[in-house]
């Protein structure tokens, strides 16, 4: 089977974009999400995600990014 | 606007120059293209609608824009939107000149362009390392879910006793039926849970034989998957791979077998920047 790079697969990314990524430690950077304060208020707002796109609130999102990121390298 | 070619200005003309502060989408390896200038701008929308471009300094290159503050919202759209276009512009950044050292959403560096350029050149061999190491790969995400009932078949049949805690159960008086009933379940669902365990540590095993690294992802801390996903799988185990283009058609092929397994759902997905890769950069100490 192929990868595959669609709408759904870009959602499933978003958490990883919260939780991995390059962490930068270093004197000159002021801010990373998990600094407590915003990382709570960002995971909570996340949590409420699921039930929205149910309701198909963030069709043309995932639409437009699909779109964006096109097919593979 | 500009595409995705044009070397930008200054980079000054649109933005409030007192906004000291740079969002961090990721830093590139610009070794091959010496072409693209500094402030070239990449002809994708950023988060929140702003433009980012390449603060460059030697062979590497920050993708970033102007903000001070740390995006925060209590609205899952916004956050969600956010998201989706910081994951465009490292996407963007992967197409352009290959893989990047993708930064966690919401990276802020302090001080304008040239703040970030000093601190690309103190940090340069650091960046350049971790960038050599990633060159040539992405990331593929590998997702099984089992369905136990058809998967857990063969295991459970060819299970004597099992056999014997069902024919205990039809034979015996009310009580003890009950009791050997509840066994039989439970001991059902730990052959199926041991199946799914050594079924995912034989497919790990065979896709790292394939790939530059695997690493198995704890779901079970994701909020947005979990709610989203786990609807009706029995059991789920998720990989990322590091591969380059060929072994990610190796990776398919072994998928191929797998999904052919009753009951097992595979899903294969990239390529992706190598978030679950990514090193954590100590770069100032």
């Amino acid at each position: 089977m192929d990868p595959a790079r669609d709408g759904d697969a870009v959602v499933d990314l978003l958490d990883v974009l919260l939780r991995d990524g390059v962490v930068v430690q270093a004197d000159v950077v002021v801010t990373v999400a998990d600094v407590p304060l915003v990382g709570i208020s960002l995971r909570a707002a996340i949590a409420g995600m699921a039930t929205m796109r149910d309701y198909g609130y963030f069709e043309g999102w995932d639409d437009a990014s699909a779109a964006a990121i096109e097919d593979g390298p | 606007m500009t595409d995705g070619t044009e070397a930008g200005d200054d980079g000054e003309s649109t933005h409030d120059p007192d906004e000291t502060g740079r969002y961090l989408y990721c830093v590139a390896d610009l070794t091959d293209t010496p072409e693209v200038a500094d402030g070239t701008e990449l002809g994708t929308d950023g988060v929140d609608g702003e433009r980012p471009y390449l603060v460059r300094a030697d062979g590497v290159g920050a993708v970033v824009h102007r903000r001070e503050t740390p995006y925060d919202s209590n609205d899952g759209g916004t956050v969600k939107r956010w998201l989706l276009e910081h994951q465009g512009v490292v996407d963007a950044v992967h197409d352009r000149f290959g893989t990047p050292l993708p930064v966690r959403f919401d990276t802020i560096v302090e001080g304008d362009d040239e703040s970030v350029m000093a601190w690309l050149e103190r940090t340069g061999p650091t960046f350049r390392s971790a960038l050599d190491d990633l060159a040539g790969h992405s990331e593929y995400r590998i997702e099984l879910r089992c369905d136990a009932d058809p998967f857990g078949a063969s295991a459970v049949d060819a299970d004597a006793r099992l056999d014997e805690l069902r024919d205990d159960a039809t034979e015996a008086d009310s009580g003890t039926a009950f009791l050997r009933e509840k066994q039989a379940r439970q001991r059902e669902r730990s052959l199926v849970a041991t199946e799914w365990r050594e079924t995912t540590a034989a497919v790990r095993d065979s896709l790292a034989s394939h790939a530059a690294d695997i690493e198995s992802v704890d779901r079970t801390v994701s909020s947005l998957v979990e709610t989203d996903r786990a609807d009706d799988a029995d059991f789920e185990t998720t990989f990322a791979a590091l591969a380059d283009e060929s072994a990610a058609g190796a990776l398919g092929e072994r998928l191929d077998e797998v999904a052919a397994t009753p009951g097992v759902e595979v899903r294969y997905t990239g390529p992706w920047p190598p978030y679950t890769f990514a090193p954590a950069l100590e770069t100032d100490r």
